[in-house]
Order: structure tokens, then sequence, then C-alpha cells
């Protein structure tokens, strides 16, 4: 950039503030207690994860976020905790828990896809296989 | 400056969800939005602003992003996606724009990707059509992790970027640069081998 850029480089300096200020805004709006440090370990209700999917494609953490609004935006979701290491999303659930179905479809639109589901021994049945 | 420098960083992203970028460079700043209404597909909207030596543009692009196929592995993704649109551009010499003057701009893209927790590469060509024949360029990147965050931590990448610009006299241009992740806020800050600033933000919702 060179002194002939005075103005734009004002205006670029501007810009960059904004978004700056917005980037730190999005952040702080999104700050939230701990997820639990072990997908086995208790979860808000003191138990075991209801469900335990395993997904492939899991890579990426700021992608994989999309997993997590999604699947939390299932009505008997109480809470999930995340995994890249093992590539697992546990869920606490209240009521029923989400069927192999809505879990299939809500991975796919998230754009992952179902390896495994596991289920804790006494929740409820898992839904039809697709 | 050229439109190809402020290519997509995540062309569809999950289903309804709505994603918001910019990027900025001496003479370019560019702010777009798309939201994925399917699992493979998104539209959205870029405002551009170019300032050339001798003229300036703005211009506003409708698109269709599409991933065309993915590989969901272990350890790993690929993507292969394809991007195409057009709108309106309009150029000056002074700070003045007619919008009766502005001409159709039309581009398309397609654009691939590989990554696992440390490494991510991605190769991606693309054309735009305006007033005159039409012109292309690629990008290249090439990504590695120093360590590995857990999900919910700062992710941070060392990214080295090449673009080709065959029509243009600065044909080639190399920028090294970090990427960094944070739930869901993505930026990047870098200068190519002269000195020019990139800096890139992106944050979906």
């Amino acid at each position: 950039m060179d002194s002939t850029d005075g103005p734009f480089l004002k205006v670029i300096h501007m810009r960059v503030m904004i978004c700056c200020l917005l980037f730190l805004f999005s952040v702080a709006v999104q700050a939230k207690p701990p997820e639990p440090v072990m997908p086995s370990g208790p979860g808000p209700a003191g138990g075991p994860p209801a469900v335990v999917v395993t997904v492939k494609g899991m890579v990426c953490s700021f992608c994989v976020q999309g997993i997590e609004k999604m699947l939390r935006d299932l009505p008997s979701v109480k809470d999930l905790a995340i995994n890249l290491d093992d590539r697992k999303v546990s869920l606490w659930t209240t009521g029923s828990p989400p069927t192999d179905v809505q879990l299939q479809k809500t991975v796919r639109d998230a754009g992952y896809e179902v390896e495994k589901i596991y289920r804790e021994p006494g929740s409820s049945k898992k839904g039809q296989q697709p | 400056m050229h439109i190809g420098q402020s290519a997509n960083a995540h062309p569809v992203t999950f289903k309804n969800g709505l994603a918001a970028y910019s990027t900025f460079q001496p003479g370019m700043a560019r702010v777009s939005s798309n939201y994925t209404f399917h699992h493979r597909a998104a539209v959205g909207v870029t405002y551009l602003r170019l300032h050339m030596p001798d003229e300036r543009r703005i211009g506003t692009l409708g698109q269709l992003n599409l991933l065309l196929y993915r590989f969901n592995g272990a350890g790993s993704q690929g993507n292969v996606y394809v991007m195409g649109g057009g709108g309106a551009l309009a150029s000056s010499d002074d700070s003045r724009f007619d919008l009766k003057d502005a001409g159709p701009v039309y581009f398309g893209s397609i654009q691939s990707d590989f990554e696992t927790r440390t490494f991510y590469t991605a190769l991606q060509g693309s054309v735009l059509a305006h007033d005159d024949a039409p012109t292309a360029w690629a990008r290249y990147r090439l990504g590695l992790a120093p360590y590995v965050a857990s999900y919910g931590e700062l992710q941070t990448w060392l990214v080295g970027q090449i673009m080709w610009f065959p029509d243009m006299e600065d044909d080639l241009n190399v920028t090294p640069l970090m990427r960094f992740f944070y739930r869901t806020v993505l930026w990047e800050l870098g200068a190519d081998l002269k000195g020019r600033p990139w800096i890139q933000l992106m944050a979906h919702f």
C-alpha cells in the first residue's frame, strides 16, 4: 500500500475494525458452559449419554459446528458433546431419544455420514432403519 | 486485483445454515453471504468493490453453489464444489457510478479440497466474463496444522496459497497466511510476497 491509497486505506482500516468488532461480538455471544470432557462421562443429568453417534468426515471443528447446531435443534436432545479424536457425538436426552432415522437424516443434513449408533441399554429402542 | 482472490471458503455449509464472509486486500473489498437450503446446495449474494489504477468498479452478483461430491472418511473429508452466477458490474474513473451503465458479469468455478485434522489442500479454477473476453484463474492451497485442537478450541492453520492469473502481467501471486477457527468464526491473515495484505473473515449461523 502506498500514499496514494490514503483515503482508501482509511476506509479499509475502518472496515477491518468493524469486522474485528463483529468477530469479537460473535465470539462473546457464543460463550457457553464448557462441554463434558469425556463423551462417556456424566452429562447434565449425571449419567452416561443416551446415544453415542460415530460420524464420518468430522475433521474440521468449524464445519462440525453445523452438526452441533442441528442436533441441538432436535426436541429431545438436552445436551451433547463432540469429540473429534474418536469422531463421536454423545447425546443426553429427555423423553424418547431421537430414532436412528432422525439421527441419520440430521447428520446427513449437516453434511456428514453416520458410521455407527450406540444406545445406552435401557434407552428407547431404535427406530426403523432407512 | 481480481475477483478470484476472494474465493469462497465454504460454499455449502449445513442445511438452513447462513454464512457471511468478507475479504479485504488493497484495491478490493468483498462482502458475501450464502444460505444453504439443501445439504448440497446454497444460494448467495456478493457485493464487490475494486479499486484499479485507472478506474473503480462496484458490482453485485448472485450465485448458486453446489456440492457435487463429498467423501466422508474415517479421519478425512474430500469435496468437489461447482459454483456459478452473475450480476452487474459498473465502472467509473472517479468516485461516481452511473448504475445505468452497469454491464452484466458472469462467473463459474469448480473447487475441490481434501483435509484431515492436520493437513488441508484445495484447488480451484474459475472463469469470469465481463465486457470483453473471459478471464480465467486458478488457486491452490496447502495447509498444515501445527497442533490439533479439541472441538470448541482455537484451531490454527499455516497455509500457503498460490494464485495464477494467466491473462495478467503479474500472473503469479504467492501468499502465506494463517487461518484460525474458533467455534463458528474463521479468519485468515496474511500478506503476499510483495507485502500486500490479505484479510478474510467468515462466520456461520
